[in-house]
């Protein structure tokens, strides 16, 4: 293991609901602008089954995902989440910086590491439809470069030119929170000199219709740890950010100062009720960040807005950090974007740390006295030197991330 | 070159039921037909039992073993698993139902359909509180799993559990992805030599691409090793059955994961 200067976020981009790119997010974030709607999804993938699904639920849905056009080249990556990807990947210049980095460092050195959870399931859903129940998916259907959870990574990959290690976490909604923790090892290893990470989730039937039947969606735009909070509202994105060892990078927005990890072991898609796995994550990235608890200026909650996820949370940040250290939880903005969510909350809580402000909780007016956490309810302002985010999903798969300022 | 000690090794497939019979035959020995069968997963809970899937149980299977052979407790081991498809036989069944218009998706399918639901229920089956990670790469999923695992040791000195295991699609995605049998090999990764462990290895990850990848000696060994992305480690395997130095080239996606390995 090499003994190296600090690993830095030297960019980084966000495509959600609310907008394209850093800029719309964060003025999405200042003016208490959320963007869920009523479910009406029907991209036309699934057009000519004349059906739209409109289900008892709001959605993120991002703008503009079917008009996006691949060049010819990446045809056969050609799927609802390559397009978001491709939408998100063209957003505050990333791409260019990314391109920089393959210049600087020789693309064999620059891994390439997304998360995704349905990665092009979409695609899947529309072979099925076609096949009508009998015979063969149709011939235009690419298995590996669309539904193989790979997809993204190796479209990434292909679009920057990159040959450094390239692949796909995939732990559902923890997914993008461990592309940090993942390129962070290969470059201490050795392995790389830089990363581009992120992740990309699109909505598809599977998710709408699967946290359904688990009766988990909410009737209404999601109310993040209110009393009355009635479940969760899905969404779709893309986000990216760039990792470089301090000393060789150009420019740094935020420091990479820790990660923690950990597993619930207690049940397929319930959190353990006092949230053990949240804190063993929250506690391993402090003690790898070197930080106390009260160090920490600002969390972004995972927050679901599920009665049992957001108690859980509640009680697992209150057992680590006491009442004392204000978070919140920005899915009533742009909804849960599952194996994006990590990436996407990553991106709030650096502009939080570069823009000086905590975010508020949206939609939420009356906290729920059972969660014990300090929950923001309304946007303030004031300097962060570290921020934390937390991404727990089904499995029982948690990552805790810590950033820090640069100064 | 980053180099670790194996503890321990699992396998599983109806044609090598353990790492005994995959031994055994890698050393070009006869070895009974198996029955097919995977033992019974009876570290999980009963309801947990019940909704298991294929992969889940080949995963348990193979973990059970390596870690036996090593002499390990599950306790706080942080595992890396890697597979091309999770558990692809949900996925059809998923997009089965909804294009017959049967939108009311069973609750155990949806959550069994995420990757990581393998690594899920070996959490909950032994009670590990560790971090676990699950990759995909495609047909370098294997070799991207070893690579983590194996910097993982590196960058935490810790010991690892490391699991690759694919299974067959059903329905019509089995045509444009053959996947031909099951299988399934955990390895117990040591940071550190000590007595009994079976071998060496130093992993390298190369920008290179031209040289030759490792192949099985035996043909009914390289057909398993063709037609399943986890059994791209059977020649690992075979290094290590042999207890002989070798060099193992696996494909990644970009470049080639070179191995040496050395018997301990």
């Amino acid at each position: 293991m090499h003994e190296r200067s600090p690993i830095v976020v030297s960019d980084f981009t966000a495509t959600t609901a609310v907008g394209r790119g850093r800029e719309e997010l964060l003025d999405a974030l200042l003016t208490r602008r959320g963007a869920l709607r009523a479910c009406e999804f029907g991209p036309p993938e699934l057009a000519q089954f004349g059906r739209m699904h409109r289900l008892e639920t709001f959605v993120g849905e991002v703008e503009g995902v079917d008009a996006v056009e691949l060049p010819a080249h990446l045809a056969e990556f050609d799927c609802r989440n390559n397009r978001l990807a491709w939408l998100g990947l063209h957003q505050d210049d990333f791409l260019a910086q990314a391109l920089r980095l393959k210049e600087q460092y020789g693309a064999h050195r620059v891994a390439v590491i997304f998360g995704t959870s349905t990665s092009g399931m979409l695609q899947a859903e529309w072979a099925y439809h076609v096949r009508a129940g009998a015979g063969p998916l149709p011939g235009e259907f690419r298995y590996a470069t669309t539904l193989n959870c790979y997809s993204v990574a190796g479209f990434v990959a292909e679009v920057v030119g990159l040959t450094g290690p390239s692949y796909v976490v995939s732990t559902a909604c923890s997914s993008s929170a461990k592309v940090f923790a993942a390129a962070a090892r290969l470059m201490q290893a050795g392995v790389v000199d830089a990363a581009v990470v992120g992740g990309v989730d699109s909505l598809c039937l599977t998710t709408l219709y699967g946290f359904g039947s688990l009766e988990l969606l909410s009737p209404a735009p999601c109310r993040p740890f209110a009393a009355d909070r009635s479940g969760i509202s899905i969404g779709e994105g893309a986000g990216f950010a760039l990792l470089e060892f301090a000393d060789r990078a150009p420019q740094a927005l935020a420091r990479l100062a820790g990660w923690g990890e950990s597993s619930d072991a207690h049940h397929m898609s319930s959190p353990h009720p006092e949230g053990l796995g949240a804190q063993l994550a929250m506690r391993g990235a402090l003690d790898r960040a070197g930080l106390r608890p009260e160090q920490i200026g600002y969390i972004n909650l995972h927050g679901t807005a599920t009665r049992a996820n957001d108690i859980a949370e509640g009680r697992a940040v209150a057992a680590v950090f006491g009442a004392s250290v204000p978070g919140s939880s920005t899915k009533s903005w742009f909804g849960h974007l599952l194996g994006a969510a990590g990436i996407a909350e990553a991106a709030v809580a650096m502009l939080a740390l570069t823009s000086n402000f905590a975010p508020g909780t949206l939609n939420t007016e009356e906290k729920d006295p059972d969660c014990p956490n300090l929950l923001l309810t309304c946007n303030v302002e004031g300097r962060l030197d570290y921020v934390l985010s937390n991404s727990f999903g089904f499995g029982g798969s948690n990552c805790s991330l810590i950033f820090g300022r640069v100064t | 070159m980053i180099p670790s000690y194996v503890a321990g090794v699992g396998v599983w497939s109806p044609l090598l039921p353990s790492w005994q019979a995959c031994r055994d035959r890698l050393l070009g020995e006869a070895v009974p037909p198996g029955d097919g069968k995977l033992p019974p997963a009876d570290w999980l809970p009963a309801t947990e039992r019940r909704r298991a899937t294929l992969s889940t149980r080949v995963v348990l299977s193979v973990t059970k073993e390596a870690l036996t052979y090593a002499g390990w407790k599950p306790g706080e081991l942080p595992t890396v698993f890697a597979s091309s498809s999770g558990s692809p036989d949900i996925t059809n069944e998923l997009c089965s139902a909804l294009a017959a218009g049967d939108t009311q998706i069973s609750p155990t399918r949806f959550h069994n359909s995420v990757h990581n639901a393998a690594a899920g229920y070996y959490s909950i089956a032994v009670a590990c509180h560790a971090a676990s990670t699950t990759l995909g790469a495609h047909d370098a999923s294997a070799a991207t799993g070893l690579l983590e695992a194996s910097v993982l040791l590196a960058t935490d000195a810790t010991p690892a559990l490391f699991v690759a295991f694919d299974v067959p699609y059903t329905g019509p995605l089995a045509v444009i992805r053959p996947i031909a049998d099951p299988f399934g090999v955990a390895m117990a990764l040591a940071p550190q030599p000590a007595p009994g462990h079976i071998a060496q290895i130093s992993i390298e990850r190369s920008a290179r691409d031209d040289r030759p990848l490792s192949v099985c000696h035996d043909a009914g060994l390289e057909h398993v090793r063709a037609n399943n992305p986890s059994a791209r480690l059977l020649p690992l395997l075979e290094a290590f059955a042999r207890r002989e130095p070798a060099q193992i080239v696996l494909a990644m996606t970009g470049g080639q994961l070179v191995i040496d390995v050395a018997p301990c």
